[in-house]
């Protein structure tokens, strides 16, 4: 029989099924009022988080201009390629036609990208979204490319790829300054330099676009719509003068290089009245552009390593190589000063008048300032009787010491803390060292009132043993040249908005007056008189202006385990010295080859520097009668002039010597020629009369003269029928020891008879080493 | 009596009373239906109107569905077709045959007549799920599609149906049998062996094309009808231990649940932008809408976070507008609904009709459950719709055909004299 009513089981059971759903509609509903009451606040956050669109409308950052206004740091446009997945799979689909492949061959074969073709169909494989990038940072050449790909007639105006153009910093000189501008990181901020130190200025505000969009990235219709438009960073003005910087890097290369520096080399340009600083450097830079790129002297040091590529400890080294590379010695690192810190001590004893004009000491080579350590004078022999004066002109340690002691401790303390030394000098750049007491200075006991004091006093007097910052060094040198007063140096001169609207602008700020303008001018004078005449600075002199400066070699005492003995050589100078507009400090750390003294090292260079600088800064020569004398003078132009006349205008008008070849009437050729700059003296022109005469010009070949003296050369040179031209120090008549470095045209080759050969003479005798070698005996 | 053939006799007899009587003198209608063990009183086994509430409910459903599936798919409708109302056309179009087919059924067939269709429907789904594997086609990685024309069926949703009403007639034309204890032949032969053949072979096709939410939903709602059908506890449990063990096994084999599980159980840990992106979006969708919702048509989920909000996740986006309110209607619903279906199942005039309404019911209810369970994350995210509201296809037309299977049973309740 089929069919029947349900039976009392199967109700019994539907029942029990009915309970166990009714239970399981009860959990679900206990489990959505979990969610919907306890989780509402979090779970709606997300929602409105994923939906809102949150674009940054970003700020330009500000412009860096050198004082002139020329633009050292801006930003150039770079583009990002995106492609959108959504649309290429919409319109495959449509079209029938497979656009991934075609957008991933053409972007994989545009090489300048590098993109792979595997790349491009990966991305294109997330088709929910609207925007995968491809590659950042794509400059305008590679970002033409994409384009002219785009515009084929497959993809034109389909919209499946995109370039978005974002904003790069960029730096028009690369190396140029890099130490004192910095540079930003990916995210825009400044990581070093002006570009840390002013980065709130520079970068603005963001302003910002909140709208909302779908999960595919379309833009949708949103109550809370809103925008904040963007604020544009200020542009900087520095002190900073691309000429001057140039010119500063280019000495310091030059020094750095031929002396075999090992430790960087660094330099400093201030204005002397307001503490602008027209440079400051330090080498090797970096490139700007590039910064994360070693520099050519730390990938050495990085290859010489022998550390594998990619291994930890190379990675370390690369690390710290960067990090040094980066630093900014001139402001961030401390040194020895050695004797140019003697200008300081002169500056005290005589603001404190004691020393009186004229007042002799004697100089036996060596000295006891407690009566028990034996402390030498660079020059062994001794300088014997001499003048203060004197032996600040030639860095007599004997004579500074007894200076130091008639100053006495705590006078000594009072100047060199009023100088400045103790405390930051301000600048306006992040990471700025001072010395401080008990660390790179004695402490405050040791140094005025222990058993020690003394000596210790002895030796700070020259310089020796205690270590001060560049930057502070020539803040106070400076305040030596500009009559005493300690200004702050700065490097931002003026801040404005994009409208030109000055925001901040900068005003001289003078910290105090250390010492009285007369006692300023007396050490300028007595600097300036050293550097004109036999002084251990006299490698800095230049023809026509007057130079106070002052070099120091000191031996880093502190730094062990090297394969040489470290020095470091380092001047500083101010200029012109009656008015001084510009002061230099100038050291090389820790050179190898050659003299190692800072005469011959830093001197030269800054008088290369001063020469091409002052004239730029509008100092005009002004040459003494002796100088006139010196000056070189212009070869006549002696061609198609009746051989007569020739002789009377080179022999009685210029006072050159005349060679003349042949018995023609008219003067058909002359060597060297006419406007050829040569010493005068002896100088000498040959001319040629004839046709024959032309044919068999007469010739000689250059000698050897390096090593020579100005005299020796010349007198060479005079024998041969050669003239001379001197480029580099050209006080070296006043001097001994003056010579021959260098010689523009190589030994060996011949020349034609009244050429002028070009020397670069130096002076390499030792004047200024402040080895603090004390003997107990 | 000679033995002529299954199901001859009782074939003859209906067609004989349907041919000979008027309905109130039909035999079936004058016996006394509640026999000696169901001994209430006063009960009458008459033919009359459908269950209004049970109409009401659906009809309810049906609505509340279509606004939803409007408001859900609008946005994803435009950006795919271009044209808005393309998901919510589609709906109504379904609903509007499925109903006209039904009422069809509803006026004109008698409780005999689903014995004949539970055998057609069993038949058709074995055939279809053949079918689907060499002509079918394909849809996110697996076959499941039979496409004639402008239609598309789908077979494992056929399947659901029939297993329900093949096992409910297999349960009642066996009644007496199954309670025999013989050793063969009796209660293991008849309560065991041949309901579970019957899900074997339906599972066994569907496995094949790898439709894991479809098998689980067919299994459990043969056992749901193996059960309230009669099969022993004990057997009940053997069963269910053995099903417990085949999710083991695919679990153990199949990566691709395994990664479901995973994903489940830690989804703190998965990717919010890959295998976690569905359900997180659901969760933030259903949590945003708080107690009284963001309003009708607000949701903002609804842009694409909730993908495909129009379908098996549409229970998010109700949550979200409607917020805990409009949750706890569309469950109250589904429980007025159980409750009304189970109503009219206990009434009904023969234990197989019962069971098939009984079997109805609980697929719709079960389906609701799991639907949610897996939106609210209570367990791993497989594809099962919510009936009714989960926009078009044969899923919604077999939804409503069956309440009108339903509701053609409630014609012929027993009802108090």
């Amino acid at each position: 029989m089929v069919g029947g009513t349900p039976s009392t089981k199967v109700r019994k059971r539907a029942s029990w099924m009915c309970i166990v759903f009714s239970i399981l509609f009860f959990l679900l509903a206990g489990k959505i009022l979990y969610i919907q009451i306890f989780k509402f606040d979090e779970y709606e956050q997300k929602v409105i988080d994923q939906m809102t669109q949150e674009t940054t409308v970003s700020a330009d950052r500000g412009n860096i201009y050198d004082t002139n206004g020329i633009v050292i740091a801006t930003n150039i446009t770079t583009y990002r390629l995106f492609i959108d997945p959504a649309a290429i799979s919409r319109q495959s689909s449509a079209d029938g036609v497979n656009y991934a492949d075609i957008i991933a061959r053409g972007v994989s074969e545009i090489d300048t990208l590098g993109i792979t073709y595997e790349d491009v169909i990966a991305q294109a494989g997330y088709t929910k979204y609207r925007d995968r990038t491809l590659m950042r940072h794509l400059s305008e050449e590679q970002a033409d490319a994409v384009r002219a790909f785009i515009a084929q007639k497959e993809l034109d105006d389909k919209a499946l790829v995109h370039l978005q153009a974002t904003s790069k910093r960029y730096y028009p000189y690369d190396n140029l300054a890099s130490h004192v501008l910095g540079f930003t990181g990916g995210d825009g901020n400044g990581l070093y330099g002006l570009e840390m130190q002013y980065d709130e200025i520079l970068s603005g505000t963001d302003g910002k676009y909140i709208g909302a969009k779908d999960s595919f990235g379309n833009e949708m219709v949103y109550d809370y719509e809103s925008y904040i438009p963007a604020i544009d960073g200020y542009n900087i003005t520095t002190t900073i003068d691309v000429y001057i910087q140039a010119e500063l890097e280019e000495q310091l290369q030059t020094a750095y290089v031929e002396s075999g520096g090992k430790n960087r080399a660094c330099g400093i340009v201030l204005d002397v009245d307001t503490g602008a600083v027209l440079a400051m450097a330090v080498y090797p830079s970096y490139n700007l552009n590039d910064p994360w790129e070693l520099n050519y002297q730390s990938a050495q040091k990085l290859s010489e390593s022998g550390f594998d590529e990619g291994s930890d400890e190379y990675n370390e080294l690369k690390q710290q190589l960067l990090l040094e590379t980066w630093a900014n010695k001139a402001v961030g690192e401390l040194y020895m000063p050695g004797s140019t810190f003697k200008v300081i001590t002169a500056a005290m004893a005589y603001e404190e008048h004691i020393v009186k004009e004229g007042e002799t000491f004697s100089c036996p080579g060596y000295w006891y300032p407690d009566g028990v350590s034996k402390i030498h004078c660079h020059y062994h022999k001794g300088h014997g009787m001499l003048t203060f004066e004197r032996g600040l002109q030639q860095s007599c340690n004997p004579v500074l010491m007894q200076m130091g002691l008639r100053l006495g401790a705590e006078d000594y303390y009072k100047y060199f803390s009023a100088f400045g030394y103790f405390e930051k000098t301000g600048i306006d750049v992040s990471g700025e060292a001072y010395t401080s007491t008990g660390v790179t200075f004695w402490s405050e006991k040791d140094f005025l009132d222990s058993p020690q004091t003394t000596l210790n006093l002895a030796v700070a007097s020259f310089g020796q043993n205690f270590k001060i910052s560049p930057i502070a060094h020539i803040s106070a040198i400076n305040a030596v040249a500009n009559g005493g007063n300690l200004v702050t140096p700065y490097f931002v001169k003026e801040i404005t908005d994009n409208e030109g609207n000055v925001i901040y602008s900068h005003e001289t700020e003078v910290k105090r007056q250390v010492i009285s303008e007369a006692t300023a001018q007396k050490v300028s004078d007595i600097l300036e008189e050293g550097v004109a005449t036999d002084g251990g600075s006299k490698n800095a002199y230049v023809a026509g202006y007057r130079i106070a400066a002052k070099t120091g070699t000191s031996e880093k005492k502190d730094v062990k385990d090297t394969e040489y003995i470290p020095y470091v050589c380092s001047a500083i100078a101010f200029a012109p010295a009656e008015a001084p507009e510009i002061s230099v400090l100038f050291m090389v750390d820790e050179p190898t080859e050659g003299v190692l003294y800072a005469s011959v090292i830093a001197a030269p260079y800054v008088a290369n520097l001063m020469s091409e600088v002052l004239p730029y800064v509008g100092v005009e020569a002004e040459y003494t009668e002796e100088e006139l004398k010196n000056k070189a003078v212009i070869t006549p132009s002696l061609v198609q002039l009746e051989t007569e006349d020739a002789k009377k205008k080179a022999v009685e008008w210029f006072g050159f010597d005349i060679e003349v070849v042949g018995d023609g009437k008219y003067v058909l050729a002359q060597s060297p020629a006419g406007g050829t700059l040569v010493e005068p003296g002896c100088a000498k022109v040959v001319i040629y009369t004839t046709d024959e005469a032309l044919q068999e010009r007469r010739t000689v070949k250059v000698p050897n003269l390096v090593g020579m003296t100005a005299v020796a050369a010349n007198g060479t040179l005079t024998n041969l029928g050669l003239n001379l031209k001197i480029s580099g120090t050209t006080n070296f008549a006043s001097g001994k020891g003056a010579v021959v470095i260098e010689q523009n045209i190589a030994p060996g080759e011949t020349v034609e008879l009244g050429s002028v050969i070009e020397l670069t003479f130096r002076y390499l005798d030792d004047s200024d080493v402040t080895f603090a070698d004390t003997e107990n005996e | 009596m000679k033995k002529r053939g299954f199901f001859v006799r009782g074939v003859e007899k209906l067609n004989n009373s349907y041919e000979n009587s008027l309905e109130r003198r039909d035999p079936i209608y004058l016996e006394k239906i509640h026999s000696s063990e169901n001994s209430e009183k006063g009960r009458a086994f008459e033919r009359g109107g459908i269950d209004v509430y049970f109409l009401i409910i659906v009809l309810a459903l049906c609505i509340f569905g279509t606004v939803m599936v409007y408001s859900a798919s609008a946005y994803t409708a435009e950006i795919e077709t271009g044209d808005s109302l393309y998901y919510v056309k589609r709906h109504i179009i379904f609903i509007v045959a499925a109903v006209s087919i039904g009422t069809v059924f509803v006026i004109f067939a008698k409780p005999w007549f689903w014995r004949f269709f539970s055998m057609g429907a069993y038949a058709a789904s074995v055939v279809l799920l053949l079918a689907v594997l060499v002509v079918g086609s394909e849809g996110n990685g697996a076959q499941r599609w039979i496409e004639i024309g402008p239609i598309t069926i789908q077979p494992s949703e056929i399947a659901k149906m029939a297993i329900v009403m093949f096992l409910a007639l297999i349960m009642s034309k066996f009644e007496h049998k199954i309670e025999l204890s013989q050793r063969f032949g009796g209660h293991f032969r008849y309560g065991v062996l041949y309901p579970g053949l019957s899900i074997a072979v339906i599972c066994g096709l569907v496995m094949l094309e790898k439709h894991l939410s479809g098998l689980i939903i067919i299994g459990l709602l043969g056992l749901t009808v193996m059960l309230i059908g009669g099969t022993d506890k004990k057997w009940m449990a053997m069963i269910c231990g053995a099903g417990v063990v085949a999710v083991a096994v695919v679990l153990l084999f199949s990566d691709y649940a395994q990664e479901r599980v995973m994903t489940w159980l830690f989804l703190e840990n998965a990717d919010p932008e890959g295998a976690a992106w569905q359900t997180w979006q659901g969760l933030y969708a259903i949590g945003s809408g708080g107690v009284f919702g963001v309003g009708l048509g607000n949701s903002r989920q609804k842009y694409g976070y909730v993908s495909e909000p129009q379908n098996d996740f549409i229970f998010t986006i109700v949550c979200e507008e409607l917020g805990l309110i409009g949750a706890i209607l569309v469950l109250a619903l589904f429980l007025l609904l159980l409750w009304r279906g189970y109503r009219i199942a206990s009434r009904a005039p023969d234990k197989f009709t019962s069971l098939v309404a009984y079997g109805l019911t609980t697929k719709i209810v079960l389906q609701t459950i799991l639907n949610i369970a897996v939106v609210t994350n209570s367990m791993p995210n497989t594809g099962i719709s919510l009936p009714f509201f989960s926009s078009g296809g044969t899923a919604l037309v077999l939804q409503i055909f069956e309440m009108c299977i339903v509701l053609s049973i409630s014609r012929y309740s027993t009802v108090k004299k």
